[in-house]
């Protein structure tokens, strides 16, 4: 109470010595003093403003601002009034935020006891707290103090089974923001906090960007809960942990990092642990805010953490001793360590056969592989290493290109950067048109502009097939990182042929030796070279001889099945 | 910041790109054809004008333009006439995907050494460019006849090598040695006539047939024939069809063969103050009409008549090697073998290495036949008729 006479008096101040002088010094100064932005200091020495009369509009925003600006303290005290106020100035201007004051029955004769429930309308289970907090308070009395204080903090008699209690309001402040509900009443110092937030949130529906044809088809939503719930229904262990962490000065996002205790190496909880804290940011509202962070190495094209939006993925993930992350208002996750042959396996490699998945796997190599060579192999050998290709072929070749009036270098650049375009330009399209839109592209880019003799049909052909290998790989970023790599090739390729594509891969490869994720080298087991890991990673061995879990894992936690998981075919031996 | 754009202020300097060559602006050569004129050598070019290959059309003939083009220049030596060449053409002229060298005979006779030395000295010849030899005057035949079974000249001619219908002589194989360096075998490019040839009923056509000697470099008499190129083929390993018949030693009609050459073992012995030469020649034969009574379900015949075509062979072979050992051109570079064996005998002799070869050296030539498929039936279907016959007979 004494601080807010305090503030009063201060505005009182501010006010009086706005009064006072128009003169622009004093004006300034009380703008340094209250850190105003420029642009209200040029409103301020506007000469029309300044004659407008001695109390000015503008030193009343200032004081006003000045008032909002300080933060008063809480004081702890059992009396109402004094801490509702102090609510009410915290919330000033939050118009849907509710003060639902009411007064529980004391009996005949006795003053009732004030109390409030403050809750953010949109966010708050109305019906609830009705039903399990004011009926129960309302319906009954309270002859003393103590045995309201009793009844709701000692024995727990309010019907709802998670309620928590605490002295600070900042705290309860934090609560009332995330959609709970704070109640206090005049004599305890104490504030409920009722956890009925409600809110409208997406339901759980397929994934978008990563379908499979067998499997199931949930993805995670922007509800961190029911991504926690998706999780839980799949690792039914209580050595399943999941900490929590606020993120986010403005945003208080929880983040949420997930591992299977006892699988998961502790240095790897540890790191992670340890580069959440380190976040501090004035608002954290997307993943990527937090994976840059996280990051080992920040500038490197390829991502170090897998993303997924899908809850089979995770599980699979945490199954093998890797964590989670997974963030409020996000329905992404991120899983790290992350090596590039993660990125390259689907889903749908798991629920197929191992035979069949094998072949897709080296066909999605080989294709990844031409994803980022292609184009700079057709400019390096058109332009420099003409002898290196079949006669028939280089005629072919040459009498398409007869017509375009571009060198190859060129003639490519232009094809590709089209592409690009067209790509970036389908993902905006509205649904209605992008038939139209897509039908265009092919029309133009494809038929018209060889007959047009603007590029040739060899490079319609070199485009298409590029652009159809880049969508092959999974992983979106890393598809991603070697679309954008492709152009860097190409151009040694136009400057230096062969020779410059090797020296140009040789420094992505390197690049790709020394990336780290969570202290698991990015393309592991094939560079640091792990025999046994390497049955997932070309080809998909049958689940019977995935016996071990990969490198990272904790190694006392190596197997993952047991040996004789097929010991049922030895049996049938035996009896015949 | 500043060590990024510096670094990468220096490698401007390490770009190729003015090193890059159009695709459009070179024209790729793939028969180069040299002959022999009084104003001196007469270089043609063939190379395919890929202007005029429509877009879209995949090798067709488009409009009656030509797609093939020859261009000619003569002057004293190789290289001013390859320059008067150049000077002819709209592009730089590529002789990365060149493989085949056709000579006309005045150049042949002449000497061919240097062709040979242009080619081993610089890159832009191949070391395995394959030379073939028109017995007339080359640039005529070559240009007025029509290709029809494929789309360029120069893809029938590396059918024919790739398919061994033709010899496959390269530069390589005339400088392999220095002794007997430009001693080869050129295979000749016959260019049938209306009546007779490839394809019967159009203007001249390619085709193969027989070979010529080159000693030091240069044609010698007498042409070989096509049989005894075939021969000359078989000691190179090179044979991979050929078809012949053979008269049965049973009967005497003919049986007719398909065989192939598998293996080739060459060594040098010395026997009796001699150097042998031994060729063993391993064929695999399939038999593949039978016109005499041979049975081949019969071990004895059998081997029979693997006798009488190892006989046949050894025949042609002999008679081939004896007609270019009496030039004296060692065309398939005994020497190597000689020096590896007796290093100091050949030291003596290696002046006179071509009069040794001529005259003292014996070359050796046994074939070895498997008659590995007898056919779907072991007798002739006329056999098999009459043994019927007889068999009702007897039962009757």
């Amino acid at each position: 109470m004494s601080d807010k006479q305090n503030g009063k008096d201060m505005n009182n101040e501010t006010a009086a010595s706005s009064k006072q002088g128009e003169n622009g010094a004093q004006h300034s100064q009380q703008a340094e003093q209250q850190n105003q932005s420029v642009g209200y200091q040029g409103l301020q020495s506007n000469p029309q403003y300044q004659q407008s009369g001695n109390h000015s509009q503008l030193s009343d925003y200032e004081a006003e601002a000045a008032r909002n600006q300080q933060e008063i303290e809480y004081i702890m005290t059992d009396e109402l009034q004094p801490r509702l106020e102090w609510f009410e100035q915290q919330f000033d201007r939050c118009s849907e935020l509710v003060f639902h004051n009411f007064s529980i029955n004391a009996g005949i004769g006795a003053r009732d006891y004030n109390a409030v429930l403050i809750y953010m309308n949109g966010m708050f289970d109305i019906d609830q707290a009705e039903h399990h907090v004011l009926r129960p308070l309302l319906g009954r009395t309270f002859y003393t103090r103590q045995e309201l204080t009793q009844y709701l903090y000692r024995l727990h008699q309010l019907p709802i089974t998670e309620m928590k209690w605490v002295e600070d309001g900042v705290e309860a402040r934090k609560s009332i923001l995330q959609g709970h509900g704070a109640f206090f009443f005049d004599g305890d110092s104490r504030i409920l906090l009722f956890p009925f937030s409600k809110f409208e949130k997406r339901g759980i529906e397929e994934a978008p960007n990563e379908t499979v044809i067998r499997g199931p088809r949930e993805a995670f939503v922007e509800d961190l809960q029911t991504n926690l719930s998706l999780i839980r229904r799949r690792i039914k262990t209580h050595l399943l942990k999941t900490e929590v962490f606020e993120l986010g000065e403005y945003t208080s996002s929880k983040v949420i990092l997930t591992y299977l205790e006892g699988v998961c190496k502790p240095s790897l909880i540890h790191e992670a642990r340890n580069r959440l804290s380190y976040i501090n940011d004035a608002g954290v509202i997307a993943a990527t805010q937090i994976e840059e962070m996280l990051a080992d190495n920040p500038h490197s094209l390829f991502t170090q953490m897998q993303h997924t939006e899908r809850p089979d993925v995770v599980s699979a993930a945490i199954l093998e001793g890797r964590i989670a992350i997974l963030m409020e208002n996000t329905p992404d996750s991120m899983i790290a360590p992350a090596t590039m042959f993660m990125k390259m396996q689907s889903l749908e490699d798991y629920n197929q056969n191992f035979i069949a998945t094998s072949f897709i796997r080296i066909v999605r190599f080989l294709f990844s592989f031409i994803s980022i060579m292609l184009p700079s192999f057709y400019i390096a050998v058109t332009t420099f290493h003409a002898e290196m290709i079949p006669f028939n072929l280089l005629i072919s070749v040459a009498s398409a290109r007869e017509i375009v009036p571009f060198p190859a270098l060129l003639e490519a650049f232009i094809m590709e950067i089209s592409f690009e375009a067209l790509r970036e330009a389908s993902v905006r399209i509205p649904k209605y048109i992008g038939q139209t839109v897509s039908i265009i592209g092919a029309l133009i880019i494809g038929t018209a502009a060889v007959q047009a003799g603007i590029v040739s049909s060899a490079m319609v052909i070199i485009v298409s097939v590029t652009g159809i290998a880049s969508f092959i790989i999974p992983g979106f970023d890393l598809s991603l990182s070697f679309r954008l790599l492709r152009f860097p090739l190409m151009l040694l390729a136009g400057f230096l042929g062969i020779f410059g594509i090797a020296c140009g891969l040789i420094l992505i490869y390197t690049h790709m030796l020394n990336l780290k994720s969570f202290g698991v080298p990015y393309l592991s087991p094939w560079a640091p070279s792990s025999y046994g890991s390497m049955k997932d990673v070309l080809i998909r061995a049958p689940w019977w001889k995935l016996k071990s879990r990969p490198t990272f894992a904790l190694s006392n936690q190596k197997k993952r099945q047991a040996d004789d998981n097929r010991g049922w075919t030895q049996k049938e031996g035996d009896q015949s | 910041m500043r060590k990024l754009l510096l670094i990468l202020l220096f490698m401007l300097l390490l770009t190729g790109c003015w090193s890059s060559q159009e695709l459009n602006d070179q024209a790729f050569v793939s028969v180069i054809i040299v002959d022999k004129t009084e104003e001196g050598v007469e270089v043609t070019l063939g190379l395919p004008l890929t202007n005029n290959m429509a877009v879209g059309d995949a090798g067709g003939q488009s409009l009656g333009n030509q797609q093939f083009g020859f261009f000619s220049r003569t002057a004293t030596t190789f290289e001013d006439a390859l320059q008067k060449v150049q000077g002819d053409l709209s592009r730089k002229a590529n002789f990365g995907q060149n493989r085949n060298i056709i000579f006309g005979r005045a150049y042949a006779e002449s000497g061919i050494s240097p062709i040979l030395e242009f080619s081993s000295n610089n890159p832009f010849l191949r070391l395995n460019t394959n030379l073939f030899m028109v017995d007339g005057y080359a640039k005529d035949e070559v240009t007025k006849a029509t290709v029809v079974s494929e789309r360029f000249l120069a893809t029938i001619l590396n059918k024919y090598i790739e398919q061994q219908t033709s010899m496959q002589t390269t530069v390589r194989d005339l400088i392999i040695s220095n002794t007997s360096g430009g001693d080869g075998l050129i295979p000749i490019l016959k260019f049938s006539q209306i009546s007779e040839g490839a394809v019967v009923g159009t203007a001249s056509t390619v085709g193969t047939g027989g070979a010529g000697i080159f000693r030091n470099g240069k044609l010698i008499e007498p042409l070989l024939t096509p049989e005894q190129t075939s021969g000359a083929k078989s000691i190179r390993n090179q044979l991979r069809q050929y078809y012949y018949s053979v008269a049965s030693p049973t009967d005497g009609n003919t049986v007719g063969f398909y065989s192939t050459i598998v293996n080739v073992k060459t060594r040098i012995t010395r026997k009796e103050n001699k150097y042998h030469v031994i060729v063993n020649p391993t064929s695999e034969v399939l038999v593949l009409s039978n016109n005499s009574n041979i049975d081949f379900s019969q071990y004895e015949q059998t081997r029979m008549m693997e006798k009488k075509i190892e006989e046949f062979g050894d025949n042609m072979l002999r008679e081939t090697m004896s007609i270019i050992q009496q030039t004296g051109a060692d065309v398939f570079h005994f020497d190597r073998y000689f020096s590896a064996k007796y290093p100091r005998e050949f030291n003596k002799i290696q002046a006179d290495w071509r009069e040794f070869y001529r005259d003292q050296l014996v070359v050796d030539i046994k074939n070895v036949i498997n008659l590995r498929r007898k056919g779907s039936v072991v007798r002739s279907f006329r056999n098999k008729h009459q043994s019927a016959h007889e068999k009702e007979g007897s039962e009757q």
